[in-house]
């Protein structure tokens, strides 16, 4: 294994107040980040069940850079394992989805089944007596990589590590509950939104946390009240710091009042006039916390959000230090109406790569990827909104706790969280 | 793929339409990528019909069957929405869009409505002089004959592309 003890990372205070650039562009850091991250001891969201229904059915998922193929069995129970023949490496697996009885590889057709088991190895006993597979090779000893899955509420997550501890214990009781409730009862989905962000990965699990941009980066939220610095709102996390939900109700401030805070705070007056059409930013009450909009980090690679009516899993695959593509699986419930259904599609309008609240976070994202890359070891990001010292949940969103809470969380997992660091 | 392999045979050109309908149409669609090229929003919304609708959808969901778009306007209204948020209040990667077409293929001509089905590719330039392949895939029209001249009633754009290179801002 390669040794990485000399990577180091200068965090000059230890409540994670300043992030060295540095830390989004070192290729070594990206290393161990599959390792101790991704390969780690973690949980990582492969899929959602409801794109495997059927027994055979299968769905290539990335694992960082590792891929993963999900897989249904004749009895419905799940499995995965890396996607590498255990022969030379071969991918095995080449259509991103589908449905198979077992897989080949077509490099030399080592056969394997959906659990990942060697079952077939042509000419393992030679032709015409000649040739083949010493006598002492032993199929058994060569199956794939294997993952262990997990189920919650049919969404799919994976682990290298099978001593993980339960899901449940994973997310926690606040994340329990929030994932519960928007996966209580079997979903559908209803496709993908996808994009290649060139930028560290680690800078969207910040902006998911950062609950300060939503509305000075975003104006359409600004607008039309679906997230305004002025509402009720919070940024919570579990007891670890490393999974957050930033959350806020639409109506717990008034347009004027709204206004009158950011223009004296010096921001732009949000121009937009009016909508032709105001079903896109009409909510139908589902929420039963009567939150509009919750946005949730499941460390490290998975994301949940219900803005408005639009419900989705997001996840993250990275493509090296400079960028990662970001998946939408968007979804909606069996038993919803066909008006529901057509609501949910017209509100994903505001999310995904053309979203009209979403598609600036690519921008901004590739924006700081961009300029950071030049700066000197010492400079440094600076993350002081909410307040500096103890990481903890805040009733505002007026707040960048929560980014310190994942650096604190990905510091210990690292093995470089300075002594005596925040938690 | 398997559903690739269950699709129908290829639709063939209907050489019955029209010289001059086609013609016209031709023109729509070249003056309705050439007014995105050139950012005038205003006049590529003159080419729909007052019904029209306009969808961009990931190729991969239409191979597996799912509904979602990542633009979806079921009406002009809708369409309209989408620009004046585009003017007034997104952010995107200051750029220059430049559409390349192929040839219209023209399927059918029935009750007024032509179909029309035409492959586009979009390179994006950087202000600082870079450009690259941003998409690819293609248009399935359906032009309306007006008084007035063609109008699309629907624009459904195929996005072979549907990995997006960072975000879609200006329509395709």
């Amino acid at each position: 294994m390669k040794d990485f003890a000399s990577v180091q990372v200068n965090w000059p205070r230890k409540d994670y107040s300043r992030v060295p650039y540095s830390i989004y562009h070192d290729p070594e850091i990206y290393q161990l980040e599959q390792e101790k991250i991704f390969r780690g001891r973690c949980w990582n969201v492969l899929c959602l069940e409801a794109e495997i229904p059927n027994p055979g059915d299968f769905r290539v998922c990335h694992v960082g850079d590792t891929p993963v193929v999900v897989n249904r069995d004749d009895d419905g129970e799940l499995y995965a394992f890396v996607n590498r023949c255990a022969h030379r490496g071969a991918e095995i697996v080449r259509e991103p989805w589908g449905t198979a009885k077992e897989h080949t590889c077509i490099y030399h057709a080592w056969l394997y089944n959906r659990k990942g088991d060697l079952k077939g190895v042509p000419f393992r006993r030679g032709a015409n007596g000649k040739g083949g597979m010493p006598a002492c090779f032993d199929m058994k000893n060569h199956n794939l990589v294997k993952v262990r899955v997990t189920s919650f509420n049919g969404v799919i997550f994976g682990t290298f590590h099978h001593d993980m501890e339960p899901i449940e214990e994973y997310l926690g009781p606040l994340f329990t509950k929030h994932v519960g409730e928007m996966f209580n009862r079997p979903v559908k989905v209803l496709g993908y939104q996808r994009q290649r962000i060139n930028a560290n990965w680690k800078l969207y699990p910040e902006n998911i946390k950062d609950a300060y941009h939503g509305s000075l980066l975003h104006e359409f939220n600004r607008t039309f009240g679906l997230s305004r610095l002025t509402q009720v709102a919070g940024g919570y996390m579990d007891e670890k710091h490393r999974h957050s939900i930033l959350f806020q109700y639409k109506g717990s401030d008034s347009d004027e009042e709204a206004l009158k805070a950011y223009i004296e705070n010096g921001v732009k007056k949000g121009e937009i006039a009016g909508l032709n059409d105001y079903s896109m930013v009409n909510i139908i009450d589902e929420n039963p916390f009567g939150m509009s909009t919750r946005v949730m980090n499941v460390f490290p690679n998975c994301f949940f959000h219900q803005i408005g009516n639009t419900l989705a899993m997001r996840k993250i695959r990275t493509l090296g230090v400079d960028a990662f593509e970001l998946t939408w699986v968007l979804y909606t419930y069996e038993d919803d109406s066909e008006e529901m259904v057509q609501h949910r599609l017209n509100q994903a309008n505001m999310v995904g790569p053309a979203g009209l609240i979403s598609m600036e976070d690519g921008e901004a994202l590739e924006m700081v990827h961009r300029t950071t890359k030049s700066a000197a070891e010492e400079e440094m990001a600076v993350i002081e909104m909410g307040g500096i010292g103890e990481i903890g949940d805040r009733d505002t969103r007026v707040n960048e706790v929560t980014i310190r809470g994942f650096w604190a969380y990905y510091a210990q997992l690292m093995g470089f969280a300075p002594e005596g660091a925040e938690q | 793929m398997r559903d690739l392999m269950d699709k129908p045979a290829a639709r063939k050109t209907d050489r019955s339409i029209p010289m001059e309908v086609r013609q016209a149409a031709d023109d729509l669609i070249m003056d309705s990528t050439v007014h995105l090229d050139r950012m005038e929003l205003d006049a590529w919304i003159e080419c729909f019909d007052e019904t029209a609708e306009y969808h961009v959808i990931p190729r991969e969901n239409l191979e597996v069957g799912y509904g979602a778009a990542v633009i979806r306007c079921n009406s002009l209204d809708v369409i309209k929405d989408r620009l004046m948020v585009l003017d007034v209040s997104s952010k995107y990667n200051p750029h220059w869009d430049r559409h390349f077409l192929n040839g219209t293929q023209y399927l059918s001509y029935e009750d007024g409505i032509l179909e029309a089905r035409t492959n586009f590719m979009i390179v994006q330039s950087s202000l600082e002089g870079f450009s690259k392949l941003f998409v690819a895939g293609h248009y399935e029209d359906k032009i309306v004959m007006t008084d007035a001249g063609p109008r699309l009633r629907s624009r459904v754009v195929v996005l072979d592309t549907f990995s997006v290179p960072n975000l879609i801002a200006v329509p395709l």
